[in-house]
């Protein structure tokens, strides 16, 4: 059922066109397609929970109205093409001389994928441990310092200090959330605004004095540049797109105020 | 109103404009401010016009109508900008444009890709404004005359098509990437019974999947791991060439240019069926008439052009429908909408009564947007491409910071943010196994299009599904999707191959 075509997709995957990397394709192909048939399979169970006949304008009791028609439609269309691409990928591996189909390379999967668990991390811990419940400014600049400098730091050591330390406290905001949180533009809020403005600071610490000479330099750029950014957007944002920022403590206050003199004074 | 009285009011609203000083700023400025909007990943089209109807309100409507279509314009136009030179599609409309706009950013003429754009996007701006003014009629009782049938159908069509070009595996892959979108289109009530389906009691789900942050999930955040990872440049420094338009290749590429804006206009006057689809569909048919099918997703100028001149083309043709029946052909044209009606103005059958000039001075706005997009792209070009400058790790987190704010400023909803982040990471891995991303988000978009002209039809045939191959359109369409589909399939292609070379041997 299926051929190949030439174009390159967007984004651009890593290029797989040696023997290994056919294989490992077709072996992570009959993996997917597993996975896939597993959720194909759980789609139409659950459609068939759904009402299967339904009423709408007038028509009663029908099973061309019910719910559960185009999922079940789409479980079943994905759960055979599914099928078929695990039977695809299985022919060409053993056509390959693939050996074991279920054998994970985990070093080598640790090796090839450690900057899709970093980056999805830092991510994770700024959307949801830092935007909901610190001041956006400050959240911000702290989620840019870290993350350009840990693909500019020289020093090893600094990169996972300036990780570890940036999941510790996105992850505790997080977490000391799940009981209890100060109220917006509290004095609490104002104080963890700060303290995360503080950890910006160490960061950015850190990452210079973790870089070598020829590094150095473009930490202090990546510093800078957080700063601006961050301040940048969310004036964008707030002032001319007239977009409310997720949470508003302690730094858009003071450019709240800022704005007002500057307003005041044109006046 | 005859020929000539509207040939008047449109050379007079064009020369009435010129002359006024504040609207030559408006159209500039609102060009740009959608060229921005456009190039920056997680800003789409829709949210440029919508945010700028506020600002309008208290423009007269000929300004502000100046305003939005020049931010329309721009934004999609702009949307080209990341697509070739970061291969993360600004909008979801220049998606197409990546496939042969990064590489040639990639081998270093990026300078070339753009202008090229720039002209291409221009011809099929002024394309679509011809087709608004000229064959409105025609369209718009092709397009009165698609039912639940072919609607549904036609969003069938879209992601099969989108599915088999874009697979840079396997074909199956881009079929499944496209039914994905479509299973994750079902989440949230159903448009007709309103019944929960996959929401697990969540209320966040109630409402189904945004549309924004899955599409910036999909595109961005995967771009943005695959960069940090391989510690690729964003697009190569070598010298970017010229940035001007090249006559010679537009001329060599005349026929995908007319065709594209065919296509452009005809599925931008089909409501609901945007820019989106026309950029694939034209890619498409420029892929399967080339001699050179091979070169294109290798920086092949013919595939950039017709995916640029179809988007563009297409604004023209969503606005057909808005203007004479008062249903908008896209997205940004729903905005539109919205704005047009803050200005007082009712689009519909009954606005070329009341305002009889209406349909020339839009015309005029478009050539003056076109205008003021073409002079904007060529001297903005080379300053935007000065972003391959910044070093990746300085520029990447900047537009993971932007893909969320705009994936938040849609719904002002954190739950969004969620999405994009889950989206995100699953593209990644999706497209490291070579599934293509676009597929899976055109499903997402036209599921729910799907879903309920499905039922809809249905209803009508009461249970009978005679009226899917009795009616002509749809039966075209069937025969579209089924030549697609059996065309891929092995047997099928061996068979064909052997008929031809029996064929061929005859006839000698």
């Amino acid at each position: 059922m299926a051929t190949t075509n030439a174009p390159t997709a967007a984004p651009e995957p890593p290029a797989a066109d040696g023997p290994e990397d056919k294989r490992a394709l077709r072996k992570a192909d009959v993996w997917t397609g597993g996975i896939l048939a597993i959720v194909a399979v759980f789609m139409i169970a659950k459609a068939t929970t759904f009402p299967l006949e339904g009423n709408y304008a007038g028509v009663k009791n029908a099973w061309y109205v019910s719910p559960a028609l185009f999922p079940l439609i789409v479980g079943g269309i994905l759960l055979i093409l599914s099928i078929a691409l695990i039977l695809k990928g299985r022919a060409d591996y053993r056509r390959l001389a693939g050996t074991d189909l279920f054998a994970v390379p985990w070093g080598e999967t640790w090796r090839s994928g450690q900057d899709v668990v970093i980056v999805s991390a830092l991510l994770a811990g700024y959307i949801v441990g830092l935007i909901p419940r610190v001041d956006f400014v400050a959240a911000t600049a702290f989620f840019l310092v870290v993350f350009m400098l840990i693909y500019i730091v020289t020093v090893p050591s600094a990169r996972r200090l300036l990780l570890g330390g940036f999941l510790a406290l996105s992850g505790g905001a997080f977490l000391v959330a799940l009981v209890a949180w100060p109220a917006p533009r509290s004095g609490g809020q104002n104080t963890v605004d700060l303290l995360i403005w503080a950890a910006a600071g160490i960061a950015a610490i850190v990452g210079i004095m973790g870089s070598a000479a020829p590094a150095r330099r473009r930490a202090v750029q990546a510093v800078i540049t957080s700063l601006v950014t961050a301040i940048i957007l969310a004036a964008a944002f707030k002032y001319f797109l007239l977009v409310p920022l997720p949470t508003e403590g302690w730094t858009v206050g003071l450019m709240d105020g800022l704005r007002a003199v500057l307003l005041a004074k044109g006046r | 109103m005859g020929t000539f009285d509207q040939l008047g009011a449109f050379g007079g609203a064009i020369v009435s404009m010129l002359l006024d000083p504040w609207s030559v700023a408006i159209v500039l400025g609102a060009s740009f401010l959608g060229i921005v909007f456009g190039a920056l990943p997680g800003l789409t089209a829709t949210l440029g016009v919508g945010l700028l109807a506020t600002l309008t309100y208290g423009f007269g409507y000929q300004t502000a109508l100046l305003a939005l279509i020049a931010m329309y314009v721009g934004a999609i136009y702009g949307g080209s900008y990341p697509s070739i030179l970061l291969n993360i599609p600004g909008t979801a409309a220049s998606a197409a444009s990546a496939m042969d706009g990064y590489p040639m950013a990639a081998r270093g003429e990026g300078g070339r890709a753009l202008g090229l754009t720039t002209t291409a996007s221009f011809i099929g701006t002024l394309l679509g404004m011809v087709a608004l003014v000229v064959l409105s009629p025609l369209i718009v009782e092709v397009a009165l005359g698609f039912t639940s049938y072919e609607f549904c159908l036609l969003a069938i069509f879209g992601i099969i098509i989108s599915g088999t070009l874009q697979s840079p595996d396997l074909v199956i892959k881009g079929w499944i990437a496209g039914f994905i979108g479509l299973a994750l289109s079902v989440i949230g009530r159903d448009p007709l019974m309103f019944y929960p389906r996959y929401t697990f009691g969540l209320p966040a789900l109630d409402s189904g999947l945004e549309v924004v942050p899955v599409l910036i999930g999909a595109f961005a955040i995967p771009q943005i791991i695959t960069t940090i990872r391989t510690g690729a440049p964003l697009a190569s420094r070598q010298a970017m060439g010229r940035i001007v338009p090249e006559i010679g290749t537009i001329f060599r590429n005349l026929k995908h240019i007319v065709r594209s804006a065919f296509i452009g206009v005809g599925i931008g006057a089909v409501p609901g069926v945007g820019e989106d689809i026309a950029g694939w569909v034209s890619y498409g048919a420029a892929k399967s008439t080339s001699r050179h099918p091979e070169k294109f997703g290798t920086g092949e100028p013919a595939g950039l052009i017709s995916a640029e001149t179809a988007n563009n083309a297409c604004i023209g043709g969503a606005l057909i429908p808005l203007v004479t029946l008062g249903i908008p052909g896209s997205p940004p044209a729903v905005m539109l909408l919205g704005a047009l009606m803050l200005h007082g103005l009712t689009p519909g059958p009954m606005l070329s009564i009341s305002r009889p000039t209406f349909l020339a001075e839009l015309a005029a706005v478009m050539v003056l947007a076109s205008a003021a997009m073409c002079i904007n792209g060529l001297v903005l070009a080379r300053q935007v491409v000065k972003v391959l400058r910044v070093p990746s790790p300085i520029f990447l987190p900047i537009v993971a910071v932007l893909s969320v704010l705009g994936s938040y400023a849609l719904g002002l909803n954190i739950a969004n943010l969620y999405l994009m982040l889950i989206v995100g990471v699953a593209a990644y891995l999706l497209t490291a196994m070579r599934y293509p991303i676009a597929p899976l988000v055109i499903g997402v978009i036209l599921g729910p299009m799907a879903d309920e002209n499905l039922r809809r039809a249905l209803m009508v045939g009461q249970g009978d599904l005679t009226g899917f191959y009795t009616r002509p359109v749809s039966l075209i369409l069937i025969a579209a999707i089924a030549l697609t589909v059996f065309s891929q399939m092995p047997v099928i292609r061996r068979g064909l191959a052997r008929l031809v070379t029996r064929g061929a041997a005859k006839s000698a």
